[in-house]
């Protein structure tokens, strides 16, 4: 699959039909199942009757934009009509829902072909998300919880997935995957018609095999309120960017350390000012994020736990009870502690006048399936908050926040870096990330297939 | 990273809000959903740099762009 600005252009100039697309798509995924499982659900039939329907538009003059046509995959935690929503949970019905989420009937305005539920984390809440495999090595997990739309994008099964984050769960798949991830400003898109995990946390988004897919999505899923594609490509010489590499951000794996140098070089090739800034209230950031994640998430499934604990995987019943025990005073202080954390980040960028913030997305690369720990720096740490220590800063703040690949560690896994905007410049950040990525994640956007991508040579770092 | 050991009065209290929750069995171990709570959530004051050491009360809404 090429990204949307490719196949676009295709579509228009007859060179292919959106049947065609749906069709390759088909088969791609089709392949791609019983090793990596990046899709929970696809009805062939529904996926060709909407391309059809796309080219009849097409061919009538009915021209509804850059998606038109163009198969995007929704994590199946997003209610889509004639699908149901199962959020990787036995505790769910196998029952067909009736309304697609507000997210979906905006793709569909824009003529999207629904192409199908991705994999999703148990509840959106984990960091492995299986049966989905990285497409780098099938031995890995691909991230999570958004972790079977990393997995359809990085196979260049569609261009666009749609994922949620609430600890960093559309970035920390879309850095596992070698994937762009765009976590929007808290609030920009609507989340309704969506299996919530922390309504204070949660934010829907696009993963894209390029900063523009990203963007074309994102001003569609906002419902018009941002025009970030009129900004891409535009220069960012003068802008300050400030290093964030301490506190939650350290320690990480050198070829992370690596891959975030390169990025700055890139961005002082680009003209930008680049200094290293500290922010210590960072230093409590999972406490916020945890504080708050724990009481919301037992809110929405208390019923569950108390009725069918045994139907919960036990690292999740665990954050649930943990929620359940947990004093309102607790829950309170979270709150609290993300105010400030959130104002003092906002500060800082005040201070240095800031136009982006950058930080390795992930401190590690993505762990083998059967590893729950992973060795960082001195010491070994568990990947449920290995994963999440450098991506709920932004969750916390609700700043926009766009992960872009960035090089690759030894084993030939990718690795990646993020940028952050101030709240609603979502546009900011995209577009310094269109200008990074087209210094450093070149590898990234020029993959095609799983088996392209099985004979590159590894090593580079 | 090594989880911390609660101390047993926090064990205790788990065990206690537990069981008046009527979440009790094997599936519900209060050592380990106190070792999970002094992991994660600073409880033992370290918010209290940030915060001060009171509860605040419930939370306004969020803005992300209000300051």
């Amino acid at each position: 699959m090429r990204t949307v600005a490719e196949l676009s252009a295709a579509l228009r100039s007859g060179e292919v039909t959106a049947r065609q697309i749906a069709e390759r798509f088909i088969d791609e995924e089709a392949a791609a199942r019983d090793v990596f499982h990046p899709f929970i659900a696809v009805d062939p039939e529904r996926v060709l009757d909407e391309a059809d329907a796309a080219d009849r538009e097409l061919t009538a003059g009915r021209d509804r934009g850059p998606l038109h046509g163009i198969p995007v995959g929704i994590k199946d935690i997003i209610n889509v009509e004639h699908y149901p929503t199962r959020c990787g949970s036995p505790l769910t019905s196998p029952d067909a829902v009736g309304v697609d989420a507000t997210v979906v009937q905006r793709l569909r305005s824009a003529g999207a072909v629904i192409a199908g539920k991705t994999t999703t984390h148990e509840l959106a809440c984990g960091v492995v998300s299986a049966p989905a495999r990285n497409p780098w090595d099938p031995r890995r997990v691909p991230g999570g919880s958004s972790g079977g739309s990393g997995v359809a994008v990085a196979m260049g099964l569609v261009p666009i997935a749609l994922g949620s984050d609430t600890g960093g769960s559309i970035r920390i798949p879309a850095a596992l995957c070698g994937t762009v991830g765009h976590k929007p400003t808290y609030g920009l898109v609507p989340v309704d018609g969506v299996t919530p995990l922390s309504v204070s946390l949660d934010h829907l988004g696009p993963l894209g095999i390029t900063v523009a897919d990203c963007a074309i999505a994102l001003d569609v899923l906002s419902g018009g309120a941002t025009d970030t594609m009129s900004g891409l490509g535009d220069q960012i010489a003068g802008w300050r960017v400030g290093v964030v590499d301490s506190g939650p951000f350290a320690p990480v794996q050198d070829a992370v350390a690596a891959g975030l140098e390169r990025s700055i070089e890139a961005l002082r090739e680009l003209g930008a000012i680049v200094e290293v800034i500290e922010i210590a209230e960072l230093d409590h950031v999972l406490a916020a994020e945890f504080g708050i994640i724990l009481g919301e998430a037992y809110d929405l499934h208390r019923d569950a736990l108390r009725e069918r604990p045994g139907d919960i995987d036990p690292a999740i019943r665990g954050l649930l009870i943990g929620g359940a025990v947990l004093p309102t005073s607790a829950t309170n202080r979270a709150h609290a502690a993300r105010q400030v954390i959130a104002a003092a980040i906002a500060t800082a960028v005040d201070d240095h006048h800031l136009d982006v913030l950058i930080a390795p997305t992930l401190p590690a690369t993505a762990a083998p399936i059967d590893d729950f720990e992973q060795v960082i720096g001195d010491g070994l740490e568990h990947i449920g908050m290995s994963n999440v220590r450098t991506t709920a800063p932004f969750n916390v703040s609700g700043q926009p926040a766009v992960s872009v690949p960035c090089g690759f560690d030894a084993n030939g896994l990718p690795v990646a870096v993020q940028l952050a905007a101030r709240a609603g410049a979502d546009g900011v950040a995209l577009r310094a990330a269109h200008a990074l990525e087209r210094l450093v994640a070149h590898d990234h956007n020029t993959m095609g297939s799983a088996s392209h991508r099985r004979d590159r040579p590894t090593g580079e770092s | 990273m090594a989880e911390p050991t609660p101390s047993a009065d926090a064990v205790g209290r788990v065990a206690e809000r537990l069981a008046g929750l009527g979440l009790t069995g094997e599936l519900f171990d209060a050592t380990e959903v106190a070792a999970q709570l002094a992991e994660r959530l600073e409880l033992d004051g370290g918010l209290d740099a940030l915060i001060g050491p009171d509860d605040p009360g419930p939370p306004a809404t969020f803005d992300p762009r209000g300051r």
